[in-house]
């Protein structure tokens, strides 16, 4: 038996040698598919299966509390609540962890060092933190429940990465002092080189110290909604756990109506899987199966390669079963060709995966929103093993079937002199199904990357209503340390505003907290003189954003109808708002919205905001950020800068700790002006504040274009998936087309011969090709079509301003298609028509 | 207009392969009247084949001129060619050369559809030829369905359902066994009765005899034509 299977594959590396071409191409087109397929996977793998390498990492919990009916953002990750009180009565009364930690990470945290202010992303940890991974420092100690306290000794740990590049590598940096949110703080430690958990953390920063635990009814404050991991205890089922709190939860909904009511849901899960938001889940799998796609469509053209080769081979056949062979063994001899072959691919594909990982793996960390450090795409175990899976379904996919077949024709048929016999129009058949089958998937593939690409092409050309390229937006935070109220605060934001409007190199200079230019929240309002449910079910959404006098000269925005707010527009005085143009249109119609009330509702309509005055109406210029948020329009409202959008009036200017300032340059537009001021911008800053550093120094447009960085990769893939797709079925219908020409050289003679011109036999092969082209066309425009009737809101997730059903992308489909599927033709056509009419003469 | 059918004055064939020239023919003339029955005989490699490919239109001579049904057809354009082939000849192949995807019907059928007859036409013809030959109730059969000598039957009836001016026939029996060889140059032999016009090539002296007369060429070259007095 082992001989005789080392002499199928001598006599398969032997039958593949001699085939030069059909290997190279074959070899060719499983190393696409299968570096696709091992690529993606690798992806997933890293994202999602793998998991952290800590040593803990197999007890790692991640703790969620949710509001089962917020579909939208549990499916994107941010909809957990847990307030620090909560999480404090959770910590208390649970047994199915040993360690639980709060902690709040991409936080920003200003470190000032010898004279240099510097922004650093940071997490606000508890102090069983990383004790929790299993991880400890590798210079100095790790937080002590004592450093977590409100009141607390300042201490930090800092990233090796921080510590190379700003602390020179001493060993002396343990017990150095530093300026750290205004308050003089020591480095206690450094933590392992490439250790930056959660995301892309340098610095760590104990979480109440900064933050202690707020009441319940603050939802606005800066870290009152901490993340939650746990060290789940050594045999507690993950259910278990999930029981438990949602137990507690339930508890404190009941204690706590006006904040908890709706989160009664606890949802612990592997760490890996709360980091793995649904929908990044749903994106990943979904690629996966755009690459199993490509792989399927490879096997197809191989599986064809391997139809033509056995109809060619079928004489051959004949004779080694008339010799005695069975046929398991023509069959074993044929697979463990279709073996060797998937093989040299696979190893080809590895090739292919490693090239395509190391060009993700810098692509993803190196942009300005990196993903997060702990997922990089290696060729690991479970990669290899998903090779050789991959490789052999391929080989069997590719070659059982035509093995089968072909062994089935019987030695009488194929050594009977007469031409084709049943399995030579059996293998017709099923090779032309096999193009259609690839037509189909490619117009699944096509479909899918071009409704990707002009979803990414419409968030990127995002008409927001004023020059985004024109201005210089930066981001500040004002900590505790230095501005201990928000009087101190609202003192340095009216110095920084006289400062800049001062400044030759600005012309004008405003506040707002929108986030980088691109996030502004939105919430519920009622109109006054309108009738409501006692729920807020029935509130429209509008976006707001907090404002400086001057915002909409600065961005350029015109108020066609009122005036503008100025440093008297106070709520205690008399709150007032500015809504934009489709505000009033939708909410007053062709009437005047100047005077007209409205007011906040928060908190599940608890929470009342004061009716607020509408002494403006400004053009629209967009306010949701350029992603798909439902039941979001473009109506929205400003408050003053210093006033609070949500709850009652408060007494005092209310001011955030974080910032965005924006100025418009003097002189010419564009980003290049905006940028040769930035220096400017930073220097009147510290005029003000010596040790406050800008952080997203930029244009609206470069804010904006960070967060869109990932959805070009994603864009790229798919992109990539449907050329790869469009070249494979092309080399298919090309294969299967010259094939049967060739098959039929005899035929078109004969047709000739009796009269037929080079336009009817053209015409002829052409139609053939038609034929496949319309029904694969039809299958696969059509069960997309009823696939999006089927999962429209899953679909339309991942799309942005484009329908799923978007007609011009099914035409351009189809086009594509068919001018590929032309060309493929043509050629093979062509040749048909080339076949001189004497070989009718010519006996066999 | 006279009853010359086919006339072949000087024709030369020379093929050239690899620098090679074979001269296949080498001044043929020929003049075929409406209604004969002329048989080609010679040694293997004389050029009968080409002789016959060059009257069906599917070469054309290297030198010399042809007019077939008083109209020179030398110069003419492929398609031009492909309508006459289609038009005023009919082909019987030595394998046959049925199409086995479709039906002997189909096969019939096909120079007429060429031809653009509608389809009751079609139908018609393609009947009644399949019904001379004996063949009408294989309709429905694929080729490989049927014996060589029933497919050389259906091949007959292709050639002649269009009414063509002149059936040309290479080796039509030499893939068959004798009998049904005999069968197939009795069909030739009562078709001529019914006025076609017949050019055969065969090596078997004995169906010479139902011919005319018989050309017999050497090395490309015409070298004795014997006008047949069996009859
Ligand atoms: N396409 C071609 N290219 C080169 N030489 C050719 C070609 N066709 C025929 N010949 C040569 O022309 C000569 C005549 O060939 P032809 O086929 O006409 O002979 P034939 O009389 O039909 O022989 P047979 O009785 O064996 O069928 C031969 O020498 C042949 O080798
Ligand atoms: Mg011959």
């Amino acid at each position: 038996m082992i001989s005789s299977i080392l002499q199928d594959l001598r006599i398969g590396f032997r039958v593949l040698l001699k085939e030069k071409s059909f290997c190279l191409l074959a070899v060719f087109v499983l190393a696409l598919g299968i570096g696709g397929v091992t690529t993606m996977f690798s992806v997933i793998n890293g994202t999602m299966l793998r998991g952290f390498s800590y040593p803990n990492a197999d007890r790692l919990a991640g703790v969620q509390v949710i509001d089962v009916t917020q579909k939208n953002a549990n499916v994107n990750g941010f909809g957990s609540q847990i307030f620090t009180l909560d999480y404090e009565a959770i910590r208390e009364q649970q047994k199915s962890f040993d360690l639980l930690a709060a902690y709040i990470n991409g936080a920003t945290v200003n470190v000032t060092f010898n004279g240099v202010p510097q922004r650093y992303t940071g997490a606000y940890v508890s102090a069983d933190f990383f004790r929790i991974l299993g991880v400890s420092p590798v210079l100095g100690r790790d937080f002590a429940p004592d450093d977590d306290k409100a009141g607390a000794a300042k201490v930090a740990l800092i990233s090796t990465q921080l510590w190379q590049r700003d602390f020179g590598s001493s060993p002396g940096v343990v017990g150095k002092a530093i300026r750290l949110n205004g308050k003089s703080a020591t480095i206690i430690g450094v933590m392992p080189p490439g250790f930056s958990f959660p995301v892309n953390e340098q610095i760590w920063i104990p979480l109440y110290c900064e933050y202690p635990p707020f009441p319940r009814n603050s939802p606005n404050a800066q870290g009152a909604n901490p993340a939650v991991l746990g060290l789940i205890k050594r045999g507690v089922p993950f259910d278990q756990a999930t029981a438990e709190v949602t137990t507690i939860a339930h508890q404190l909904a009941k204690a706590f109506p006006d904040t908890n009511k709706k989160f009664d849901t606890a949802l612990v899960e592997p760490l890996i899987k709360t980091f793995t938001p649904p929908a990044l889940t749903q994106l990943l799998w979904t690629m996966l199966a755009c690459c199993v796609g490509i792989l399927l469509i490879a096997c197809v053209n191989v599986m064809n390669m391997q139809f033509a080769r056995a109809a060619l081979r079928a004489k051959e056949l004949a004779v080694r079963s008339s010799l005695g062979a069975t046929r398991f063994r023509l069959i074993r001899q044929m697979l463990t060709e279709s073996l060797l072959l998937a093989s040299v691919g696979a190893l080809a594909g590895i090739g292919v995966a490693y090239w395509a990982t190391d060009w993700l793996n810098a692509l993803t960390h190196a942009q300005a929103n990196p993903i997060p450090s702990y997922i990089t795409f290696d060729i690991d175990r479970s990669v290899l093993f998903f090779v050789v899976g991959s490789a052999v379904l391929a080989a069997l996919a590719s070659g059982l079937i035509p093995a089968w077949i072909s062994s089935r024709a019987s030695a009488v048929e194929a050594l009977k002199e007469s031409g084709r016999g049943n399995t030579g129009r059996a293998i017709g058949v099923i090779t032309r199904g096999l193009v259609v089958f690839q037509i189909f998937i490619t117009c699944i593939l096509l479909i899918a990357s071009l409704l990707q690409l002009q979803s990414i092409l419409r968030q990127q050309r995002v008409d927001y209503g004023y020059d985004t390229d024109g201005l210089l937006a930066a981001r500040m935070a004002l900590m505790d340390g230095d501005y201990p109220t928000p009087e101190a605060r609202k003192l340095f934001f009216d110095r920084l505003m006289r400062e800049l409007r001062a400044s030759p190199d600005f012309e004008n200079a405003a506040l707002t907290n929108r986030f980088r230019m691109t996030f502004s929240g939105n919430g519920k309002i009622e109109i006054e003189g309108r009738a409501y449910k006692t729920d807020d079910s029935d509130r429209p959404l509008a976006n707001f954003e907090q404002v400086s006098e001057g915002y909409f000269d600065t961005l350029g925005a015109k108020i066609r109808e009122g005036r503008d707010f100025n440093l008297d527009d106070t709520d205690m005085k008399l709150p007032v708002a500015i809504v934009n143009a489709a505000f009033a249109k939708k909410y007053y119609g062709t009437e005047s919205a100047l005077g007209r009330r409205f007011r906040t509702v928060g908190n599940n309509g608890q929470l009342f905001g004061p009716w607020r005055t509408i002494i403006g109406v400004v053009s629209t210029v967009r306010m949701p950020a350029p992603f798909n948020q439902p039941n979001v329009d473009a109506t929205g409202f400003y408050v003053p800068y210093f006033s609070s959008t949500f709850g009652p009036v408060q007494p005092g200017p209310v001011s955030q700790q974080f910032a965005t300032v924006i100025a418009r340059p003097r002189g010419a537009a564009g980003p290049a002006r905006a940028h040769a001021v930035s220096a400017s911008l930073q220097r009147t800053v510290n005029q003000v504040d010596a040790n406050l550093p800008l952080y997203f120094v930029g244009t609206p447009r470069e804010n904006q274009d960070t967060f869109l960085a990932q959805n070009r990769i994603v864009a790229a893939m798919f992109s990539i998936f449907g050329a790869v797709a469009i070249i494979l079925s092309a080399v298919g219908l090309y294969g299967v087309m010259s094939f049967s020409v060739n098959q039929r050289t005899q035929e078109f003679g004969i047709r000739m011969a009796l009269g037929a011109d080079t336009n009817r036999i053209l015409q002829m092969v052409l139609r053939q090709g038609a034929i496949q082209l319309a029904i694969g066309l039809a299958l696969g425009l059509g069960l997309t079509l009823l696939a999006t009737f089927a999962f429209g809101d899953a679909i339309a997730n991942f799309l942005f301003q484009i329908s799923p059903r978007d007609p011009l992308t099914y035409a351009a489909v189809g086009l594509l298609l068919t001018a590929v599927a032309l060309i493929s033709t043509l050629v093979p056509a062509r040749r048909a028509t080339l076949v001189d009419p004497m070989i009718a003469l010519r006996a066999e | 207009m006279s009853d010359s059918l086919i006339k072949l004055e000087g024709v030369t064939k020379v093929f050239l392969t690899d620098e090679v020239e074979t001269h296949a023919l080498s001044g043929i003339h020929m003049d075929i009247k409406k209604g004969e029955y002329v048989s080609i005989a010679g040694p293997s490699g004389c050029g009968k084949s080409t002789l016959l490919s060059i009257l069906g239109l599917l070469d054309s001579p290297t030198e010399g001129s042809y007019i077939l049904n008083d109209r020179p057809v030398q110069g003419l354009s492929l398609p031009e060619r492909a309508r006459i082939r289609n038009r005023e000849i009919g082909f019987i192949f030595q394998s046959f050369n049925l199409i086995g995807d479709l039906t002997v019907y189909e096969n019939v059928e096909l120079p007429l559809t060429y031809r653009g007859m509608p389809a009751a036409e079609r139908k018609a013809a393609a009947t009644e030829a399949l019904e001379k030959v004996g063949m009408g109730h294989r309709a429905k059969h694929l080729p490989s369905q049927l014996s060589g000598g029933q497919q050389q039957r259906v091949a007959v009836a292709r050639a002649l359902a269009g009414k063509p001016a002149v059936l040309l026939a290479d080796e039509p029996t030499g893939n068959l066994d004798s009998k049904n060889g005999d069968s197939v140059m009795q069909l030739l032999a009562e078709l001529h009765k019914g006025g076609a016009t017949i050019v055969m090539v065969t090596h078997d002296t004995r169906f010479a005899r139902h011919a005319d007369r018989t050309i017999h060429i050497f090395d490309g070259r015409v070298v004795q034509e014997q006008v047949e007095q069996a009859h």
